[in-house]
């Protein structure tokens, strides 16, 4: 991680002496892409919010790392401070904001601690000349829906954390109803690197951090330019699989990721397909019955309770994989699953739901419904 | 902008920003929903209402997607019903043991049937929640909850409380109140609106878990207040089960207060008076009857005195609360068969500073504008009315308004509760409206905000009333209503700043001594800025009881036949004299205020009283009680044994208005037929049957057999009602009058081209100082009021036994400064005396009353407010100053017997 080495403010040195519309014209020339999972691109979605007409705007780093598998924004923050409270510093001299949240996921007492003497550290003179702006460390009241952009945005306002309708999106509409721009930590971790190397160059040497969990000899934290095989991250950075067991498959993206199996190892992964960097690997030793099982108990717990196909489908999802088959082989519970996993896609308010049943989709694609049917 | 849009290869234009389901709904395709009412902002929680959206991934929530140009839209493709289909059952899982039988006649029940979900495929998951029957009214029933939020939003959004919220997620996300206290502990006001919203039945009435099913269905109107509310009432049995709000009603458009809604037991009460009573001689008993016996008896008396003194020894007095033909046949039965103008009606008591100041400056005493007219205002100048608890339904239109962005200005001498949604709260010591007013008028002038145009071309005398105002700035005016200068100033600027700015007044503009001069005031604020003769803007008083406005336009007044028409008028005596084929008094009669001192002079023997109570509602009561008691005949129409009735020689047990045909008229001139819910109870009689029989049995019998007749004689002899008949009443929901011809459309906007005597009137008005002041001896000055979950005497809302668990007894409401220094504790007995009388009361300490201020209603016998109040009356209509009363109070030794 020598690139990302604790700042000398000189990013933020170089973003202050061009003018705000410059920074996002930099922004758009760097290719950076939203990292959280969504890979939305960053500079279009900072004119948005630059363009939006209101007294008040909001930016706001989303640090409730929720995602099973995920792990990366924690190794940001307790890290590298400094350059996540640059990459905020930065956007909201561009957006125009006076006013940021660093809303984080209540079990990271240790980000907390060193993002606050990050921020203590900054020189007052150069925070003075960025008009002093207000950053706040928020910490949520936990919860993986809290980690949903709109939901998130209610928290801080004291309701209930739930994730609302779009449109307004948050970029019109957010924070008090004001233009509020959302990015993950890892996105703006990388907004410094920007203004350090210049566009071109950070465009030539980005790195994606992957989070490699699982069945593997050695877990941790591994940066790769996108289009990586998972073959290299698993064998190579992750040094193979812990046992002498086979690969069986891997999560990309983490639960409400996709699923890799062996024939996939050597496709290469880019914004479409990483999400967010989580790589769960399972070995051949692993259930997938109960791997679905296991899921379908998260998202049960998860769910916010707000509308109702997932609230009630997250549920009964549960409840129809743990109870006796209806018929013998259990074909017809598996029927029911299927149509209920589409139903909870096509019609959730929010990806909590739509992406609660992908594991099962593609596991039922990949290896056929009988595995779960009779494991 | 307009965008085109495709739906189902239909091409439909639309606005921009409307959502699908609106254009669709627009367009004629139906779209199921279950979380969506239109009142309220889209939530897109049950997702039922979900659309293949051309392009887009997954389904999209047409309650709350917006339409974009070019949109293409399939509202009922197999995905979409078979996703649809898949939400119900699975909502219908946890409901019950999951079959739909429960959920029949709610809209959710509607969809479950229209997409064949009998029993629910999936597992139950949710535990079993019990019903939960605290509610003194409603109960919850949360196992049929399926977490729509329309009530949470609902209650939030258009009553202004937050009663239940959410706690939990996932599968275990229920509704609650916090930390789940009964209702009567939160701040509901059991106004129902969240049952009318829900879809499943699981938030339920406790009378619906008695009888859900019924025989009929019956439409008719609230008999509480003036607003007029539409209502359905359900029978089974001959008796009425329940009561919801008439979705159809141009008015209330299925909204209803607690009364409205729940308030309707009395009909059905043992204590309902059905056998006439006799008193034989003066101190004896009062005693059973026949009819027969009741109304020979009456007939007799009524003849021998007018014999024996004259037509004017014999007086009368209808009433707000019965209908328009009932007080039309009364006014003709005291005019012709008794031969006096000695009639009038209780709005004596309350509004009839409106008609006498309304007259005087427009040439017509009523409200100017519809109430749905609130809606659209932009500002509100709310002044000595509390609506949230008077007029329930329109206080919700108070609150729409404000909403949508109105500014409302709130002037009282209490902090009532829709101050919360108040610009400004001008807190004026209590009788001092005029000099307030006054004192708003004047910075207008001062400040350039009148509307000359307006001024010169529709109006007269504004140069006498320009130097009037001139006495009353605002630094002087602080002094004397206690009200800041900069207050006074603002609220002035603001109500002058729109064309859209809506007067809305109460009994704290009548009820006092100056009462017809306050009014009168007002109406030179309207015409100063031209707020009048256009939608939304105007002057309107809020009625009290449900027909104040019918019982006046009925000539139920000692000057004026039906639609004001005056009795000294030759030409007017002669058409009515005419009509009724006897000769007619031109004297104009007394005002009921006026009869007390009329009989203590021995010159007034008789009474007939059609359904109201002076007894206890009339001020100063002691007072009243002696002069009563002196009466040679005191006639009593009544459906309970009021306090009046109690006294009277002969009781005549009458039936409600759920018993009877015939129409009402409401605070914004609207007439409206209903029909009678259930027949008259066993041994009742409608009050202008009744008031037929005895003209009959005096030898003057009047050619009426059924109230139809009756309106058709209304609608014949006076020029407002022309253009209305039974049959368009009852087609048109409704009519404002005037309505001169049968093609007339009626006039919710009054004033639009012309005043009826061409140009509006300023008056000059000034400061008449209250009868009433506090001194040393009765430092604290008291008001009366009304209180949301009664109404006026109490005899019909006392018998409610949930409004009775909402609101037992009555209080004294007392600041906490105010409690301190004199030692009083919240529900101590305190014993409350006036210059005239006293009364034991429990306070109630709160910050709606400011220091130096008390409040009471007047709905209860023990205690009998009306003992304290004055009589100080406004001169120029009679009516008596019930808003300012000096008392003091101390906490009271021993605690009486008769209070609970
Ligand atoms: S009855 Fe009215 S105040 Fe009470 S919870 Fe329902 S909506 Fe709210
Ligand atoms: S009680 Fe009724 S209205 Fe309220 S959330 Fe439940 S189902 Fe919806
Ligand atoms: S607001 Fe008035 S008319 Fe309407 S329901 Fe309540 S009491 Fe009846
Ligand atoms: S009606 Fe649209 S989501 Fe419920």
């Amino acid at each position: 991680m020598s690139s990302m080495s604790p700042a000398d403010n000189l990013a933020l040195e170089k973003a202050l002496a061009i003018k705000p519309e410059e920074i996002i014209d930099e922004i758009t020339e760097s290719g950076l892409r939203g990292l959280g999972g969504a890979g939305f691109p960053v500079g279009r979605k900072w004119r948005t919010v630059r363009e939006a007409r209101s007294d008040k705007k909001f930016v706001i780093c989303n640090a409730e790392e929720g995602e099973p598998g995920t792990f990366k924004d924690r190794y940001l923050i307790e890290n590298f401070p400094e350059m996540v409270i640059e990459g905020v510093l930065i956007a909201m001299h561009a957006v125009g904001a006076k006013q940021s949240y660093i809303y984080l996921r209540r079990e990271y007492g240790k980000g907390y601690e060193s993002l606050k003497k990050a921020v203590r550290g900054f020189p007052p003179g150069l925070i003075k000349k960025f008009g002093s702006p207000e950053v706040t460390l928020w910490k949520g009241p936990g919860g993986y829906i809290c980690g949903e952009e709109s939901a998130l945005i209610e928290s801080i306002s004291g309701r209930r954390a739930e994730p609302q309708s779009r449109p307004p999106y948050p970029t019109e509409a957010g924070l008090f109803g004001h233009p509020t721009l959302i990015n993950n930590v890892e996105t703006l971790a990388n907004v410094p690197l920007i203004f350090n190397m210049g566009a071109e160059k950070y465009r030539e040497s980005f790195k994606k951090i992957f989070c490699v969990s699982g069945d593997v000899k050695k877990r941790g934290i591994y940066k790769a330019a996108p289009g990586v095989t998972l073959r290299e991250l698993v064998f190579n950075h992750a040094d193979g699989m812990k046992s002498a067991k086979r690969f069986k498959l891997a999560l990309v993206g983490g639960v409400s990721g996709r699923v890799f199996s062996s024939d996939d190892l050597d496709l290469k992964l880019d914004y479409e397909l990483f999400g967010n960097g989580a790589i769960i690997v399972l070995d051949e030793s692993r259930s997938l019955r109960d791997t679905i099982l296991n899921i379908a108990e998260f998202f049960a717990e998860e769910s916010c309770g707000k509308c109702a196909p997932c609230r009630q489908g997250t549920s009964r999802f549960e409840a129809i994989l743990k109870r006796k088959y209806k018929n013998k082989d259990g074909s017809k519970d598996m029927e029911v699953l299927k149509l209920l996993s589409t139903v909870m896609k096509d019609t959730s308010l929010c990806g909590l739901g739509r992406t609660a049943t992908n594991v099962f989709d593609d596991i039922v694609k990949k290896f056929g419904q009988e595995v779960l049917m009779t494991s | 902008m307009t965008v085109r849009i495709t739906i189902d290869n239909k091409t439909v234009a639309a606005p921009e920003g409307s959502t699908i389901l609106k254009t669709a709904a627009n367009a004629g395709f139906d779209i199921p929903t279950l979380c969506h009412d239109q009142r309220v902002k889209a939530l897109g929680v049950c997702r039922l209402c979900v659309v293949e959206v051309e392009g887009a991934r997954n389904l999209v929530a047409s309650c709350s997607a917006p339409v974009t140009e070019g949109m293409k839209i399939i509202t009922n493709s197999r995905r979409v019903r078979a996703s649809r289909k898949v939400i119900l059952d699975l909502l219908l899982s946890d409901i019950d043991d999951g079959s739909s039988k429960s959920l029949r006649n709610t809209s959710m029940g509607a969809a479950l049937k229209e997409y064949g979900v009998n029993r629910s495929s999936f597992p139950r998951t949710r535990s079993k929640i019990k019903i939960d029957r605290r509610g003194p009214l409603y109960a919850h029933d949360y196992d049929k909850c399926i977490l729509c939020r329309r009530c949470v939003t609902t209650c939030e959004t258009r009553i202004g409380r937050s009663v239940t919220g959410l706690t939990g997620k996932g599968n275990a996300t229920r509704l609650a109140t916090f930390g789940q206290a009964p209702l009567i502990e939160t701040e509901c006001e059991f106004c129902g609106a969240c049952i009318d919203s829900c879809p499943t039945g699981a938030l339920i009435e406790n009378w619906r878990l008695k009888s859900p099913v019924w025989d009929r269905r019956v439409k008719s109107i609230c008999t509480y207040c003036g607003t007029g509310c539409g209502i359905v009432a359900n029978v089974k049995n001959g008796r009425i089960t329940g009561v919801e709000g008439d979705p159809d009603h141009p008015v209330s458009r299925g909204d209803l207060c607690v009364k409205g809604r729940f308030a309707f037991d009395f009909v059905h009460h043992p204590d309902r008076l059905k056998t006439p009573m006799i008193r034989k001689r003066k101190g004896g008993k009062l005693q059973k009857a026949s009819w027969d016996e009741a109304l020979d008896f009456v007939a007799r008396r009524l003849n021998e005195i007018k014999k024996e003194s004259g037509p004017d020894s014999i007086a009368g007095v209808s009433s707000s609360r019965c209908t328009n033909e009932e007080n039309y046949v009364m006014s003709r039965f005291m005019r012709s068969t008794i031969g006096t103008n000695n009639i009038d009606n209780c709005a004596r008591v309350c509004h009839a500073p409106s008609v006498t100041g309304l007259a005087a400056a427009f040439g017509s005493g009523a409200a100017t504008n519809s109430l749905e007219e609130i809606e659209g205002a932009e500002v509100i100048f709310l002044i000595g009315s509390n609506p949230q608890d008077a007029h329930p339904v329109i206080s919700l239109k108070i609150k729409k308004a404000v909403n949508n962005g109105a500014r409302l200005i709130i002037a009282d001498p209490r902090k009532i509760w829709l101050t919360r949604y108040a610009s400004i709260h001008l807190p004026l010591k209590p009788g001092s409206n005029m000099a307030l007013i006054n004192s708003m008028l004047n910075v207008i002038i001062e400040e350039g905000l009148i509307d000359e145009k307006f001024i010169s071309s529709r109006t007269t005398n504004f140069e006498a009333v320009n130097e009037m105002a001139a006495a009353y700035p605002p630094e002087k005016v602080s002094r004397t209503t206690g009200v800041s200068a900069e207050d006074i100033r603002m609220a002035a600027r603001l109500y002058a700043s729109s064309k859209k700015s809506m007067i809305l007044y109460g009994l704290g503009i009548t009820e006092h001594t100056s009462g017809t001069s306050n009014v009168k005031a007002l109406a030179n604020l309207v015409m100063a800025t031209g707020n009048v003769g256009r939608p939304s803007s105007g002057i309107n008083p809020l009625r009290g009881q449900n027909n104040v406005q019918g019982a006046c336009d009925m000539g139920a007044l000692p000057n004026v036949f039906p639609g004001y028409q005056s009795v000294a008028d030759k030409s007017v005596l002669a058409k009515f004299a005419k009509r009724y084929g006897t000769s007619l008094s031109g004297f104009v009669g007394l005002k009921t205020t006026e009869y007390y001192d009329v009989i203590e002079d021995g010159d007034l023997r008789a009474l007939v009283i059609m359904a109201m109570d002076p007894a206890s509602t009339d001020p100063n009561l002691n007072r009243v009680h002696a002069a009563l008691s002196k009466l040679d005949l005191l006639v009593v129409m009544e459906i309970f044994e009021t306090w009046t009735a109690r006294m009277a020689d002969v009781v005549l047990p009458a039936a409600s208005f759920a018993e009877k045909d015939g129409t009402f008229t409401n605070a914004e001139r609207r007439v409206q037929l209903f029909r009678k819910i259930i027949e008259p109870l066993k041994g009742v009689r409608p009050d202008w049957r009744i008031v037929l029989d005895i003209a009959e049995r005096m030898g003057a019998p009047m050619p009426f057999s059924s109230p139809e007749e009756i309106w058709d004689e209304i609608a014949e002899m006076t020029p407002q009602f022309h253009g209305m008949d039974y049959e368009r009443l009852e087609r048109e929901k409704g009519l404002c009058w005037p309505c001169p011809d049968k093609n007339h459309p009626g006039s919710p906007v009054m004033y639009e081209v012309n005043f009826p005597n061409g140009l509006g009137k300023f008056n000059v008005i000034h400061d008449v100082p209250s009868k009433e002041s506090p001194d040393e001896k009765y430092p604290f000055t008291l008001v009366t009021g009304r209180r949301l979950a009664h109404y006026n005497d109490g005899t019909m809302t006392r018998r409610s036994k949930g409004l009775m668990t909402i609101c037992p007894h009555e209080t004294i409401d007392i600041n906490p400064d105010d409690a301190k220094m004199k030692r009083i504790k919240d529900g101590d007995l305190v014993r409350v005396v006036s210059r005239r009388g006293e009364t034991l009361v429990k306070a109630k300490i709160t910050n709606s009353s400011l220091p130096g201020r008390l409040f009471m209603s007047f709905h209860f016998e023990e205690p009998l407010t009306n003992v304290l109040t004055s009589e100080g009356k406004d001169e120029l209509s009679g009516t008596p100053e019930y808003k300012v009363t000096a008392v003091r109070v101390e906490k009271a030794k021993n605690k009486p017997s008769v209070m609970r």
